[in-house]
């Protein structure tokens, strides 16, 4: 009996039209098709094909693709053929929006573009792990989209280092790199090292509180030092840290008190307090190192100061083309 | 002018209110090799516009020889008294000249 209303596709079973006549010995693969309409087996099982009157083997003798058959065996000019097609590839359709729930999905997922999840992701299970690669080489990342500034982690594969930096592209503006040996440089942080370029003569001996004249920048990643009023301006509340060495020439046996500081507009950071006209050398120089661990307020001032006493204002201080009379200092933290 | 043998007696006191006499050559000599004769000219009026000459009593203190000298030359002349000798002997004992 025949259907009533449209024929189903699916248990629908239909004559394969032949294609033998294709058949040259050489051409495994062949278009199928019943009453000239092309047929999509959902598996090769769901066909029943017969060469020369022998039942062909599925997956053995032949598999399915798409709407094609292929043979493992191209048949030969000349050979018969048949073939039942007993179904088709399931549609079933477009699913209405909100009502495919997670329960309906199993295995490993992927999705063909980009995924996007609403509010929160929550990787549980014994292991929660999150891969963001595939080993190939090019750069993987966490990009932070913020209103007024982007930030990012991720994999510089170039340099073989882990990033934190500003914006969304990832290499540009480094914050912070961990490498495969395990160094981690912060390549922007505040860091500077300065020195006296050239003696200064007569600047204390008698007293006088003397600023010791910095002029010259070893390096100073982002201009925190002021060159041309020999003062580091704290670009951020933090705590910094400083050394400083001070060269001292013609220093005499009546310079008996010598103070040294780091004087951050607040407090003095006391280096010294020395009878400098009993321990200078047979130069007549004085050296001293300083160093201090100092927390500022944004905008603060440090200043490398010398006071020498009860002697006459005959000391110079000792500068060069290399660090004789010299700061450094970086943000710890 | 070769300094410090060219030091006048004027510039020896004024360098003389700011260090020990014995310590004036080798002041003179690092000033000059670092700063120049103009230098050390220029230090020797700081010198002398900002200290004053130094009473006797200080000019003798500063030209003294050293307190440590004047013992010692007491000791070589036998005028401590037994008991110090033998200490000051016993420290001399224990560190040979080398």
């Amino acid at each position: 009996m025949p259907y009533l209303g449209k024929s189903p596709q699916h248990g629908n079973y239909s004559k394969l039209d032949d294609f033998s006549g294709d058949f040259d010995g050489s051409d495994a693969t062949h278009a199928i098709a019943s009453n000239g309409i092309a047929i999509t087996p959902v598996r090769p099982e769901a066909l029943i094909i017969s060469i020369n009157g022998v039942i062909q083997e599925p997956t053995t003798d032949y598999t399915v693709s798409g709407t094609n058959i292929t043979f493992t065996t191209a048949p030969t000019a000349g050979d018969n053929f048949f073939g039942v097609a007993m179904g088709e590839q399931l549609q079933i359709g477009t699913p209405s929006d909100a009502t495919i729930t997670s329960a309906k999905l199993s295995g490993n997922l992927t999705t063909p573009g980009t995924l996007t999840v609403t509010n929160s992701a929550l990787i549980s299970g014994t292991t929660p792990t999150l891969t963001i690669g595939d080993a190939g080489a090019e750069d993987a990342k966490i990009v932070f989209d913020g209103n007024a500034q982007d930030f990012h982690i991720g994999l510089d594969d170039t340099a073989d280092e882990l990033v934190l930096g500003l914006g969304s592209a990832l290499g540009t503006t480094t914050h912070m790199a961990f490498d495969a040996a395990g160094h981690v440089r912060k390549p922007l942080s505040c860091s500077f090292g300065v020195r006296v370029s050239a003696n200064v003569a007569n600047v204390t001996g008698d007293g006088t509180r003397y600023t010791i004249a910095l002029d010259a920048a070893e390096w100073d990643v982002n201009s925190d030092f002021d060159l041309a009023n020999n003062k580091f301006v704290a670009p951020v509340a933090g705590t910094y840290c400083f050394q400083g060495g001070i060269a001292m020439l013609q220093v005499a046996t009546d310079h008996t008190i010598l103070d040294a500081f780091f004087f951050d507009g607040t407090d003095n950071w006391y280096q010294y307090n020395l009878d400098a006209g009993n321990v200078f050398n047979a130069g007549n120089n004085l050296y001293l190192p300083l160093a201090a661990t100092i927390k500022l307020a944004a905008a603060a001032e440090v200043v490398m100061q010398l006071q020498v006493s009860n002697g006459s204002k005959v000391i110079d201080v000792f500068g060069a083309a290399y660090p004789t009379t010299w700061m450094t200092g970086f943000l710890v933290g | 002018m070769a300094y410090p043998e060219d030091l006048t007696d004027e510039q020896r006191e004024i360098l003389g209110r700011e260090m020990r006499e014995d310590t004036i050559d080798n002041w003179v000599t690092n000033v000059v090799a670092s700063a120049g004769i103009d230098g050390l000219e220029t230090k020797i009026a700081i010198i002398a516009a900002s200290r004053s000459a130094h009473p006797y009593d200080e000019i003798r203190r500063r030209t003294y020889p050293s307190i440590g000298d004047q013992l010692d030359d007491l000791y070589h002349k036998g005028v401590f008294s037994d008991e110090m000798a033998a200490k000051l002997k016993a420290v001399k004992d224990a560190n040979p000249k080398s």
